[in-house]
């Protein structure tokens, strides 16, 4: 492998690069997308689909205004990745005005102003995501499944649909929970997909796994004291619902294990996905699910660079920071 | 940059991801398929049990609903054996006071009878609310009753005294007869035939046979297409101005306009003077006890007094009975003349036979009170007199003259089944009528049903 430092974040000490990291979860996304386009048809497809088009298209567009482009010595697949990322955190039933106003928040706010790929301060899917859900929280509401859902209909596409009363996960089973056989986001649903690729993204050691796993332990430790104070009742059984039906798994992997946005190091990597996870468990009875999710995230996102430098200042030891690929 | 080795390897890795998704996917939905469809369907009993007990349901998929924002769901429910047993139909309507009354209709599949009803928890401000009692009364007068409905009379119970004043009053048991004594120019000859039970008319028919006996009846002859007007075909027209007659049960509140056409009867645009005029004689006979075989003792004996034999022996009797003879050459017989001899109507049956026996004609206390109120004495079978403005309902207090030709945007010819409100909650019984009749339009939208 030829290495080309110029590629990555300067914060980002590893020997992957970037192509390699973005096409990694490309395929580690591949399972997600398919559970996708299986439930909820052409219309889902076609969300994928437009939302990485248009988030290349916006990108090579301000690069070429900006004059920011390097020569082309490689494709930035960070706005595929991005813009795969977008679509699979919205319902099924949005429309492709929603979708594009996600995309055009996430590339120019959040990605160019930066300095484009790898300079971006917060994570741009995760941006765009949560500006849609500010500003259009009742377009994205069209969750419609089973009976309602059409596998070739594309009116939702252009229409904004009724919005969908959402079932009570609490009556989901076992198997509907891991399968993600139930109404829900297009590609944030299914358990097992999402494991299959952060499985696939720690053997490739294109993860941090500091953060994601300290953040679903911070949430399944904690929603108990949190239905405790909600409910009066303390119970484990809700934190595994919660998990698998919130998508706060998916928001571990792909949005928490990105190695541009997180912290880098160890402790502040552990911290900070603590401190999401307390951030989600906190605003969850206040805020919708999605905001819930991704503010935390976003929050974290700012602080990343403050944590790893404080964690690495701080210690009077030297910690060796423990990089996701260690070869 | 990457080498293309790598390049390869990152193929065929995402290719096994996508193998591997497709197979987890695709085999997860099927082991967590059966559990969802029982969540689905506990769902749906825990729903739809109280209105209609089926082994499964199943939601209706339809372009249909798009034109009902006031329906959210409709459901086939299904039996043991797989046969449709009833739709349940989850809507939302508007009280007469503008608040939502969310509830559950269930339908027999065949009779499209209503076989439930069940309000929806309430929720919001601006819920309508109905008291356990009275949505008890409501069930005891709808369950059982096709769709659509109507009140008996779309009117409020206080301000109605008493049922009679739907009807004309005076009426006797049986059948009558009333028919034109001379043909139109399609050589037709109108005829009504009324039957009334209990003083109410319970049966009208309007049709026209031909004095050409090759030809078909008019009604015949329009649904095969040998006799065409504007709108609908004349067969159509007749049965809903015939329903709508029995709906008001008095020709003069089908406010005929001066061109003898109707606004308030849908689907009618054809000359309803004769049916006006005919189904007059039919009251005025049913009043004096005229009945339909006096009314053809009365033609026989028109036909013998100018030709010395009835009609079985001119031979003017058709294979229904009918007396199929036009005696518009001698009009003298029943035109009315002013002293400057203009036409100014036309005398009955009972009243030329009257006339020809030499016995006096006696109106009835009803026919009288009528013409005192038409100002003219002579003539009881017309509705060309009519003092009141054109299309509008003439007689009686005008808080009275209420006809609603439609309710909930249906022809009063469709109402299947006329009900009572319940009492001290009529504002309750209508609203559950609004949701049975929108159910109703749904279905005949759905089902393309034709209504005729």
């Amino acid at each position: 492998m030829i290495r080309d430092s110029r590629q990555l974040a300067p914060f980002i000490h590893t020997e992957k690069s970037a192509p390699y990291i973005y096409l990694t979860f490309l395929a580690a996304l591949v399972p997600c997308v398919v559970y996708g386009i299986f439930y909820y048809g052409i219309r889902a497809a076609i969300l994928i689909l437009f939302c990485m088009a248009s988030f290349v298209l916006i990108d090579n567009l301000c690069v070429r205004v900006t004059g920011r482009r390097s020569g082309g010595d490689y494709f930035d697949l960070s706005s595929l990745v991005e813009g795969l990322l977008i679509a699979l955190m919205l319902p099924p039933d949005t429309t492709l005005v929603i979708a594009l106003t996600a995309v055009l928040f996430a590339s120019i706010v959040t990605k160019q102003i930066f300095g484009g790929a790898g300079s971006n301060i917060i994570n741009p899917a995760c941006a765009g995501r949560l500006f849609i859900e500010l500003v259009w929280p009742s377009g994205l509401q069209g969750f419609s499944y089973g009976e309602t859902n059409s596998k070739f209909s594309l009116i939702s596409l252009v229409v904004q649909q009724q919005p969908e009363v959402s079932p009570s996960y609490e009556h989901l089973s076992i198997a509907e929970l891991l399968s993600g056989n139930y109404p829900g986001l297009i590609g944030t649903t299914c358990f097992i997909c999402i494991l299959v690729g952060a499985i696939f993204l720690t053997l490739k050691g294109t993860i941090r796994l500091y953060s994601p796993i300290s953040y679903l332990v911070t949430i399944s430790v904690l929603y108990p004291v949190t239905m405790l104070i909600e409910t009066r009742s303390f119970s484990f059984d809700g934190s595994l619902i919660y998990l698998l039906s919130s998508g706060a798994f998916f928001v571990a992997v792909f949005i928490m294990g990105d190695l541009t946005t997180m912290p880098s190091r160890f402790a502040s990597g552990v911290f900070a996905g603590v401190v999401c996870g307390i951030l989600t468990l906190v605003t969850k009875p206040f805020v919708s699910p999605m905001v819930s999710l991704l503010a935390p995230v976003l929050a974290v996102n700012f602080l990343s660079f403050v944590l790893d430098f404080f964690s690495k200042t701080l210690s009077r030891r030297k910690i060796r920071s423990r990089e996701v690929d260690v070869s | 940059m990457m080498t293309h080795a790598q390049l390869k390897q990152f193929i065929a890795e995402a290719v096994i991801l996508l193998i591997l998704g497709a197979v987890l996917v695709i085999g997860g939905y099927f082991i967590s398929q059966d559990n969802a469809n029982k969540r689905v369907q506990n769902e749906y009993h825990a729903r739809f049990d109280i209105v209609l007990d089926s082994y499964s349901y199943e939601k209706v998929k339809s372009k249909a609903l798009s034109n009902f924002p006031e329906i959210k769901g409709v459901y086939i429910g299904y039996n043991a054996s797989g046969s449709p047993e009833g739709y349940v139909v989850d809507l939302s309507v508007k009280s007469p006071d503008n608040r939502d009354l969310s509830m559950l209709v269930a339908l027999d599949y065949e009779s499209t009878r209503i076989v439930g009803l069940s309000l929806n928890p309430v929720t919001g401000d601006n819920a309508y609310t109905i008291s356990e009692d009275e949505m008890n009364q409501i069930k005891d007068r709808l369950i059982g009753r096709q769709i659509p409905m109507a009140f008996i009379t779309d009117k409020n119970p206080d301000e109605d005294e008493n049922a009679e004043k739907i009807t004309v009053g005076g009426l006797k048991d049986g059948v009558y007869y009333a028919q034109r004594l001379f043909d139109d120019r399609n050589k037709y000859i109108d005829y009504v035939e009324m039957e009334v039970e209990n003083g109410v008319i319970i049966k009208v028919k309007w049709d026209a046979f031909c004095t050409d006996t090759t030809n078909q009846d008019r009604s015949e002859a329009s649904l095969r297409g040998a006799y065409e007007i504007s709108g609908l075909d004349w067969a159509t027209q007749s049965y809903n101005l015939c329903h709508a007659l029995l709906e008001c049960q008095d020709p003069d509140r089908l406010a005929m306009k001066s061109d003898g056409t109707t606004d308030i009867v849908a689907g009618v645009t054809c000359d309803i003077r004769p049916f006006i005029e005919l189904s007059k004689e039919c009251i005025s006979n049913s009043r004096a006890g005229y009945s339909k075989t006096d009314y053809m003792r009365g033609l026989n004996m028109m036909l013998f007094h100018l030709y010395q034999d009835n009609a079985e022996g001119l031979e003017y009797l058709n294979k229904d009975g009918h007396i199929v003879f036009s005696f518009e050459e001698t009009p003298e017989l029943y035109t009315i003349y002013d002293d400057n001899e203009a036409v100014i109507g036309y005398m009955g049956v009972r009243q030329i036979e009257s006339i020809i026996t030499g016995k006096p004609y006696t109106e009835s206390e009803y026919d009288n009170r009528q013409n005192d109120k038409n100002g003219d004495v002579q003539i009881a079978n017309t509705g060309d007199y009519d003092a009141g403005e054109d299309g509008l309902i003439t007689s009686g207090n005008s808080d009275d003259q209420i006809l609603t030709d439609s309710i909930d945007d249906l022809p009063m010819s469709e109402i299947a089944s006329l009900v009572e409100p319940a009492p001290n909650a009529y504002d309750q019984t209508r609203t559950v009528i609004k949701a049975c009749n929108i159910c109703y339009k749904f279905l005949k939208e759905y089902l393309k049903w034709k209504v005729t």
